[in-house]
């Protein structure tokens, strides 16, 4: 029999929590060295050197690109005087979703055997979890530094008279970058780590963004809660300012608090989160959008409604396939739908903004309509997820499909609505209602087609997808992947180009009305073709592998 | 059935495992209506009713990885969850986890060391030896199969010190001869007074244990003793015949 260790009767583990703690140090020591040695040091390097030279330099470069004119006068004082506000306003977004994220469990994912074995011992909980939260601070900060200088050095070439360099721009760009993504862990981590309840963040995030909302839209001289962020991104004016200096201050105080309180976080949120974040860490390395959506959901535990908001009429169940997408979309929860909504009115905003001379502001409307339409696409998404019923259906697939796409274009109606009105919210004129409708329909609905190509192309091949690629060659098959996940976001920002088209007829004041509609057909004309694609897509597929198959026997025959 | 107490030990000042008015709601779904019982210090008992019944919930619970709804749990007088809980509990979880990067030798090496032992390498042995996985001891655990991953989850939940022992379906995936290496570490683990608390389905270690604890749809349906007790009928779930009228929208 095995000689058991055993404290029976000995519940103190005072002598147990110093040598737990040295195990826990040691052994991540040891951890840590194993990864270093296991590391291909000139492979990492490569990698950063390309990553940090592609990278930078495409930004560098598309940012030259965008040729935009330069702000002057009236409008070059309009955003000075509205970019605390304005930046404020993202920061606040950012705290609001940060909120949202530590009530749900976020924003901390440890490995599982780490809950199991390293949580569940008599071990301090704030020595295991400070380390993480560090990192994830410390991670955020980086990233929200790159975002925050590639936004700043593009704001500057069109400030060509501010007498600071680029680099200058850039340094006070990330800085304020880095604290409004450092402002979502903390927010997270201080929620989480009090144990506050849903409703009550909410209403927490709430007042902030409606604040934040109230003096960046209203006629006030009240400063809001995230200005001094926009402020320090707006150094290049008038220097560093004392009272930001203080706002960086207290954020770095705040972060100190929510690192101490990283000990409190919830055992259950951490073991939910630590499978689900690794199966989408995987995910995203294979691209999978669709995984990295339902596992995102899983995360925010947020579940169809079991009572659909109404009883969809037998006349529009006539179609069993219309019938199903209603029936879905009726079971969407209603933070799903407020999240739909609000993604809209950023996209609208983004919309406004490139009309008003940021053309780049596009790719933020396009990429947002794309996550729109994610969601709006779940019945469609639902039949390619179980392809076995799918494919036992007696209706050809490609038809099945197409006609899953009605449901989705037809729901983003009230959000097409929504953008609208936020367009004329920005820009009260009559004329922003029917422009509005131009740029706004082509966009929404470009927003469905690149996530229906998302969709769709996580079907099974209709020959079997061991041969996929074999017409490529090995060094061209990386670049295939990149293009192949590009291609749907692609889509749905070129459904927002007729904003292009009518920024420029408005500058050259000729046939605005014309341009704007040319460009909005030339755009459905593209959604059609993948309308199209969806219904033809196994019959292209079929052509191109017995294309690919003739090719390559008649090269075998001639030699 | 109803909810009955036959020959159940009355609890002492400070029980191995206290469930005080214990619930959980996921979302608005009940998993577990609010349950009371008392494990005395020594008890041996099998936790028992059908798949969704709310066994994993309420051991999860008790282990701390859970949150209850209402209720508390204590573990020897202990809050669950506390470091004098965790330092007490042992937890061996339906669904082993391992790290990537360690071997099993160096898991037992960590877990023993977490809590407190530092002569921990002629245990190891002994402990892999008695499940069969001694040589199997420089392997990564996260490439087992699910057996071998259950024995080596069997191994590190006895290789560190406890005084309660929690383990959910653990003879799942175990052959014949795991099955009965286990059955002896739970055997030996009471008799050096350690409490065991097992969710699971096995007769061969039902028919072993003094008490039993059922649950039905979330509900405490018993809580007694073995004697002329019919398992099978606990583990069954109710059928509503006739609840349904055929009616959807």
């Amino acid at each position: 029999m095995v000689a058991l260790p055993r404290i029976s009767g000995r519940l103190e583990p005072v002598s147990s929590q110093a040598l737990g703690i040295d195990a826990l140090h040691a052994m991540r020591t040891e951890r840590r060295k194993h990864r270093v040695a296991d590391m291909d040091w000139f492979e990492a390097l490569y990698r950063v050197y390309i990553s940090a030279f592609l990278g930078g330099g495409a930004i560098l470069f598309l940012s030259g690109l965008s040729g935009d004119k330069p702000l002057l006068g009236s409008d070059l004082q309009n955003v000075i005087a509205n970019t605390p506000h304005a930046v404020g306003l993202v920061a606040s977004i950012v705290v609001f979703l940060g909120l949202r994220s530590g009530a749900n469990g976020g924003p901390i994912a440890v490995e599982e055997p780490e809950v199991r074995h390293v949580l569940l011992a008599p071990v301090p909980h704030s020595a295991v979890l400070r380390h993480p939260a560090i990192q994830r601070l410390r991670t955020f900060a980086f990233m929200g530094a790159i975002a925050g200088a590639s936004a700043n050095q593009l704001l500057s070439r069109r400030v060509q008279a501010s007498g600071t360099s680029l680099v200058v721009w850039a340094l006070w760009g990330a800085i304020a970058g880095a604290l409004m993504a450092m402002l979502f862990v903390i927010a997270a981590l201080l929620i989480h780590g009090l144990g506050i309840s849903r409703w009550l963040t909410t209403a927490i995030g709430t007042t902030l963004v409606g604040w934040q909302v109230a003096v960046t839209f209203g006629d006030t001289n009240i400063a809001g809660p995230f200005d001094f962020i926009g402020s320090i991104s707006r150094w290049w004016l008038n220097g560093v300012q004392l009272q930001d200096i203080i706002g960086i201050v207290v954020v770095l105080v705040f972060a100190a608090v929510a690192v101490y309180l990283a000990g409190n976080l919830s055992l259950e949120a951490l073991s939910r989160r630590s499978s689900l974040v690794s199966q989408m860490k995987f995910a995203v390395t294979l691209q999978d959008i669709r995984t990295v959506v339902l596992l995102r959901r899983q995360l925010s535990q947020e579940h169809m409604r079991v009572k659909p908001w109404v009883k969809v009429p037998r006349i529009f169940r006539r179609d069993i396939i219309v019938g199903r997408g209603l029936r879905s979309l009726m079971h969407f929860p209603l933070r799903r739908v407020v999240r739909m909504e609000l993604l809209t009115i950023t996209a609208a905003a983004a919309l406004v903004t490139a009309f008003r001379g940021t053309s780049p502001a596009i790719v933020v409307a396009g990429v947002l309509l794309f996550i729109v339409g994610l969601d709006a696409v779940e019945p469609l998404s639902q039949e390619v997820d179980q392809p076995d019923r799918t494919d036992s259906l007696p209706i050809e697939r490609g038809l099945l499909m197409t006609k899953h796409l009605i449901v989705p274009a037809i729901a983003m109606t009230p959000f097409l609505l929504t953008g609208v009105l936020t367009a004329f919210v920005l820009e009260p004129q009559a004329s922003t209602i029917a422009y509005g409708f131009l740029v706004g329909i082509p966009a929404v609905l470009a927003g469905v087609a690149g996530a229906s190509i998302n969709a769709v192309k996580g079907a099974p091949d209709p020959v079997g997808g061991a041969n996929q690629g074999l017409a490529l060659p090995p060094e061209m098959s990386g670049m295939g992947t990149v293009i192949r996940s590009a291609f749907p976001p692609a889509i749905s920002i070129i459904g927002c180009l007729p904003v292009i088209a009518l920024q420029h007829s408005v500058e050259n004041g000729s046939l605005i009305f014309t341009n704007t509609l040319r460009a909005s057909l030339g755009v459905l004309l593209v959604l059609g073709l993948v309308a199209g694609w969806v219904r033809q897509r196994d019959a292209i597929l079929i052509w191109f592998r017995n294309a690919q198959k003739t090719a390559q026997t008649s090269k075998a025959e001639g030699n | 059935m109803a909810r009955s107490r036959r020959n159940v030990p009355q609890p002492k000042e400070h029980s191995a495992l206290s469930i005080d008015n214990v619930s959980k709601l996921y979302g608005t779904a009940p998993a577990l209506d609010p349950i009371s019982f008392d494990i005395n210090t020594g008890d041996r008992v099998a936790l028992i009713g059908h798949n969704g019944s709310g066994k994993t919930t309420l051991i999860r619970i008790a282990a701390g990885l859970l949150d209850s709804s209402t209720g508390s749990v204590s573990i020897g007088g202990a809050v669950s969850g506390s470091l004098s809980a965790r330092a007490a509990l042992s937890f061996i979880a339906d669904q082993p986890t391992f790290y990537d990067d360690l071997s099993l030798w160096e898991h037992m090496e960590y877990v023993a060391r977490l809590h407190g032992v530092e002569e921990w390498e002629q245990t190891a042995a002994d402990l892999l030896g008695h499940l069969g996985l001694y040589d199997r001891a420089d392997d990564m655990p996260n490439r087992f199969s699910r057996g071998l991953k259950q024995k080596s989850a069997i191994a590190l939940g006895f290789i560190r010190p406890f005084d309660l022992l929690l383990v959910d379906e653990p003879f799942v995936g175990l052959d014949a001869a795991g099955k009965e290496a286990l059955l002896e570490l739970l055997a030996d683990a009471t008799a050096h007074g350690s409490t065991v608390v097992v969710a699971t389905h096995e007769l061969s270690f039902v028919h072993t244990v003094g008490r039993i604890i059922a649950l039905r749809d979330g509900r405490l349906v018993y809580d007694g003793g073995t004697d002329d007790i019919n398992v099978d009928g606990l583990v069954r779930t109710e059928d509503p015949a006739g609840e349904h009228d055929g009616e959807r929208h």
